[in-house]
């Protein structure tokens, strides 16, 4: 192997490029994706199909929708502020960006006698960090309502800003007690310790916390059941009333990089993160890099399967660009087969196994990431909005108290060595 | 002043701590979901343009007019449609008839379809049964005149049933 090489693979800057790749991947580049996931799994959840015309499946409607947001006037009020109307948007989308910087993706695998992991920047105060640039998002959000000049804007701000504030406790103190468990704060150390049996995971050491966590981060992410700022049905859209085009579509990524966010720490501290439960025990050390070539070959079939689901007569029936689509399939399987069948037989330089690790990690992260963001589709689209005051109280009342008393529940089970 | 005795649901422990009612709405969902995924034939919409929902046996939809056996309209114009609509949207202009039998036939007939309501009250008023209503529903135009129909129009066969 060429020296640059090796320096390249060993160096801090590359692996920390790569995962803002994986970062940007999941984020801005999925945010398409997302859309169109949203609105599909949206119909199929209400017995419609959704947007299926555009393309196979309808995917290309993400870019119709992009597109057509990006065509529209963008229109700033009468009376509005100007500059705090036009920041509101930047801050709430830099603020969600800015929050993927600790999210680790793969755990430290040794590389050319130096440890390497797919982690942005791996803060010793992770989680501190996510919480503290999180609270940031509620200025976005009153600062959009208060600039607009408009009282249904004014209005939903005042709700965000009540309702983020009022949940962030909950979500905190939900935190306090997987920090106890766990014993660490760094992000990266509190999924490498639930590596090991499925009740190391964090679900299973502070289920409470997992349900406070849950509910805590869909207000957070101003999301049904906790979509109060933007309740279409009372305040027209909420802080976003008076937003087009683009910086409306701000607000739109942001919520989805949010959603994204907060889907990823759900996986990363409660889900065990790239970890599958017993796999060191039944495949010993190297499991992750022997299971990398079965992982490529699960991916095969499942664009085998895609290739030829989209060219029954029932799809191309309704959408064009089937064959192209079944085609790009069929090499994305020959593609993850070859690879597969390379890194199957290269299994015993060290390097490759290394480089079969973190992707076998990544991918886990990955299908534990996408199921919590179905999750937010899910119950977005079964469960009805609070009311405020039942809002307020589930907040205050309930999950307040809940949290605080876990915090001792925790306390008392990590003293006597039981979790 | 009376008072009205208003009656809550009383819910039970596991309806009060709300998840297990999250989870069994969250399962409905999903079952409806998987559904509609595997078996889209079950669901209850119609892919439009390639699949048209059947309309009723009676359903007023354009309108069309009758030819005698000759091919000529069997319209009089006896003005009784123009006079019956209610959003005046037919207008007659008579003229001689070469058959003296029939006296007057029309010269134009328009419909404007932008007007019509489609209540069908020229189909009940019309002593000839020169006009009734096709099903055909699909009338979308790119200009406004496109849809005032005229003689040749309405009385199109090949424009068909509907």
């Amino acid at each position: 192997m060429p020296e640059w090489i090796q320096t390249t693979l060993t160096s801090n800057w590359f692996w920390a490029a790569l995962a803002l790749v994986v970062g940007y991947a999941v984020t801005l580049m999925g945010l398409p994706v997302y859309t169109w996931w949203e609105r599909r799994g949206a119909g199929m959840l209400q017995m419609r199909p959704g947007p299926n015309r555009r393309g196979p499946y309808g995917i290309v409607q993400a870019i119709a929708d992009a597109v057509k947001l990006a065509m529209k006037e963008d229109f700033v009020p009468a009376g509005a502020n100007r500059l705090l109307h036009a920041l509101a948007p930047m801050i709430i989308m830099t603020v969600a960006l800015t929050t993927f910087a600790v999210v680790p993706w793969t755990g430290d695998v040794q590389l050319l006698g130096k440890s390497v992991r797919l982690q942005v920047a791996d803060l010793n105060v992770g989680i501190i960090f996510v919480l503290a640039i999180a609270s940031l998002a509620v200025h976005g959000i009153v600062l959009a309502g208060w600039s607009s000049n408009n009282k249904y804007s004014l209005l939903g701000g005042l709700r965000g800003a009540a309702q983020m504030v009022s949940y962030e406790i909950a979500m905190g103190l939900a935190l306090v007690a997987v920090i106890m468990v766990t014993g660490s704060v760094s992000i990266h150390q509190m999924v490498a310790d639930q590596a090991g049996p499925i009740w190391k995971w964090g679900i299973f050491q502070a289920p409470l916390a997992f349900i406070i966590y849950l509910a805590a981060s869909y207000a957070e992410a101003n999301r049904v059941p906790f979509d109060l700022p933007e309740a279409e049905s009372e305040i027209v859209a909420g802080y976003h009333t008076e937003y087009s085009s683009l910086r409306f579509g701000l607000f739109y990524m942001g919520e989805y990089v949010h959603m994204a966010v907060s889907a990823a720490l759900m996986a990363l501290l409660f889900f065990g993160g790239w970890h599958l439960p017993w796999v060191e025990q039944l495949l010993g050390p190297q499991a992750y890099s022997r299971l990398f070539p079965w992982l490529l070959g699960a991916g095969a079939l499942a664009a085998l399967l895609l290739a030829w689901d989209v060219n029954r007569p029932r799809r191309r029936r309704f959408s064009r660009g089937n064959g192209i689509m079944a085609v790009i399939c069929l090499l994305a399987a020959l593609v993850l087969i070859a690879l597969a069948v390379v890194v199957g037989a290269n299994s015993d330089s060290a390097w490759v196994a290394a480089l079969a690790t973190l992707g076998s990690q990544l991918v886990i992260m990955l299908v534990k990431f996408l199921f919590f963001f179905w999750l937010f589709i899910w119950v977005r689209w079964t469960l009805p909005r609070f009311r405020y005051d039942q809002l307020m109280r589930l907040g205050w009342k309930v999950l307040l108290p809940l949290g605080l008393f876990n915090i001792g529940l925790t306390a008392v089970l990590v003293l006597a060595g039981i979790v | 002043m009376g008072t009205k005795k208003i009656y809550r649901p009383q819910l039970g422990f596991w309806e009060k701590i709300y998840l297990p009612e999250i989870v069994r709405g969250l399962g409905i969902t999903m079952r409806h979901g998987l559904r509609s995924l595997f078996k889209p034939e079950t669901m209850p919409t119609y892919q439009y343009p390639e699949q048209k929902r059947p309309v009723a046996e009676r359903f007023r939809g354009r309108h069309r007019l009758r030819r005698r056996a000759d091919g000529s309209p069997r319209c009089v114009a006896c003005y009784c449609c123009q006079t019956a609509c209610p959003t005046g949207a037919i207008t007659i202009v008579a003229e001689e008839a070469e058959n003296p039998d029939i006296e007057k036939r029309p010269r134009s007939f328009e419909i404007n379809l932008l007007r019509c309501i489609f209540c069908g009250m020229c189909v009940e008023a019309c002593p000839k049964d020169a006009i009734y209503m096709t099903r055909d529903y699909e009338l979308a135009e790119r200009t406004r005149e496109q849809l005032r129909y005229g003689l040749e129009q309405l009385l199109d066969v090949e424009k068909g049933e509907g």
